[in-house]
């Protein structure tokens, strides 16, 4: 377990990401299951039915179940996004847990998913691509006041926050400091009249 | 709308309750771990969740306990009760988790701030009764230990440990500005103290980077969570 006042560990966004519902197609019979985060209905083949990842991933490993990919998972829906990302100086729209589902499921089971291989190339430029673009974009942006920074997703957040998070921090002091400085340079400069009259 | 209002409406309305209460917890849990005060305990939540968990230990065959005793057991039972008995373990291992991780989370920011809790009443009224507990008799242990270590030999003036003499605090507070990264769940409005009471609509689904300060509100009503 990591040290609780720490940030996010990746570990830890996988857990998170873990609870998804995702769509498999059952390849054996499994009962209702009373769990504690859900209820799950009877799986019959071949019924789709809705499982958190976790048990999706657990299923899929001992061969009882194929996962159904999300929609946006494919090389065509990706190809466009990598054109779009190119093009574009947003960040274009991807669900907020891309890249820790679709890391889990090229993981586990690369063989639902239709030429793997060109989805873990495409997921790879657009996370590049991404990571170029907010090295840039946040230069610019930053600031002590406030950052928005839509559409990236869990894991990408949880990459920049140290720094970011360090940064306006940093800046927050300094701006605080120099309002202090000018106000004491302020007391500074009357003490120094008032040395005046008392030559006087 | 685009395809997560699409997806988290569904969830909304298709999900079980129970799984409702595991999501929260997780938000929670991460609002606490990003948060720079703690927040309220979840008390009804945690009651819920443990309801639950010891459902799923019991009626107790002590050997559901450890993931080993299963391993046991594997052999007597048939494999298709066996598979059930494994899912259910593996999950009752990832509630216990979140659980432990959020209540750590919590424990870790008491040790931090436990002379600024215990002088602010507000902030003592958002622990549970055993957290409070906790807080008292570590403290009353701490205090002992430094007495008997060093501080009596320290003149009187200089023994406490709340002092506030010199213009340095002592106690450590939370700082109530750093920043911290937000999701909006639901549309709110907020005012920015540091703009001059600007007020700053977001909208769902937004990401920002902002002070805690601004949010504080937002993040209590659930309206924003943290990340």
């Amino acid at each position: 377990m990591a040290l609780p006042n720490q940030h996010l560990t990746p570990q830890e966004v996988a857990f998170i990401c873990e609870s998804e519902l995702i769509t498999i197609v059952p390849r054996q019979r499994l009962g209702a299951l009373n769990l504690i985060s859900i209820d799950t209905r009877p799986l019959v083949p071949p019924q789709r039915a809705d499982v958190p990842l976790w048990l999706a991933v657990f299923l899929r490993r001992q061969k009882r179940c194929n996962v159904v990919p999300p929609d946006w998972l494919t090389v065509e829906n990706l190809e466009r996004l990598v054109r779009e990302e190119s093009d574009s100086a947003a960040f274009s729209q991807m669900p907020w847990r891309w890249m820790e589902v679709a890391e889990i499921l090229l993981d586990t089971c690369s063989e639902d998913l239709v030429a793997p291989s060109d989805i873990a190339l495409h997921i790879r430029s657009l996370r590049e691509l991404r990571q170029a673009k907010i090295r840039a974009g946040l230069a610019d942006q930053i600031n002590s006041s406030y950052i928005k920074i839509n559409n990236l997703g869990l894991l990408e957040v949880c990459e920049i926050r140290p720094w970011v998070g360090k940064v306006v921090d940093g800046l927050r002091k300094i701006e605080g400091e120099t309002g202090s400085a000018a106000s004491r340079k302020r007391r500074e400069e009357a003490d120094e009249d008032e040395d005046m009259y008392d030559d006087e | 709308m685009d395809i997560d209002d699409i997806l988290s409406e569904f969830d909304t309305q298709t999900a079980p309750s129970n799984s409702k209460d595991y999501d929260e917890l997780l938000k929670w849990w991460v609002n606490e771990r990003a948060a720079p005060e703690i927040l309220q305990y979840q008390d009804a939540l945690v009651e819920r969740i443990m309801t639950r968990v010891r459902r799923q230990v019991c009626p107790p065959p002590p050997s559901l306990i450890g993931i080993e005793h299963v391993e046991d057991q594997t052999g007597n039972l048939d494999p298709r009760a066996n598979f059930h008995l494994i899912i259910i373990q593996t999950e009752l291992e990832r509630a216990k988790f979140l659980m432990r991780t959020y209540l750590r989370t919590r424990i870790s920011k008491i040790d931090k701030h436990a002379l600024h809790i215990l002088s602010t009443p507000s902030l003592r009224q958002s622990l549970s009764p055993a957290e409070q507990t906790y807080l008292k008799t570590h403290q009353a242990l701490l205090n002992e230990l430094y007495l008997t270590s060093f501080l009596k030999s320290f003149p009187e003036n200089l023994r406490r440990l709340d002092d506030a003499t010199g213009g340095i605090k002592m106690v450590e507070e939370p700082d109530l500005e750093s920043a911290v990264f937000l999701r909006v769940v639901r549309d709110v409005d907020v005012g920015i103290p540091w703009e001059a009471g600007e007020v700053m609509s977001m909208r769902r689904g937004d990401v920002y980077v902002i002070r805690y300060e601004a949010v504080r509100d937002a993040v209590k009503s659930g309206d924003v969570e943290l990340i």
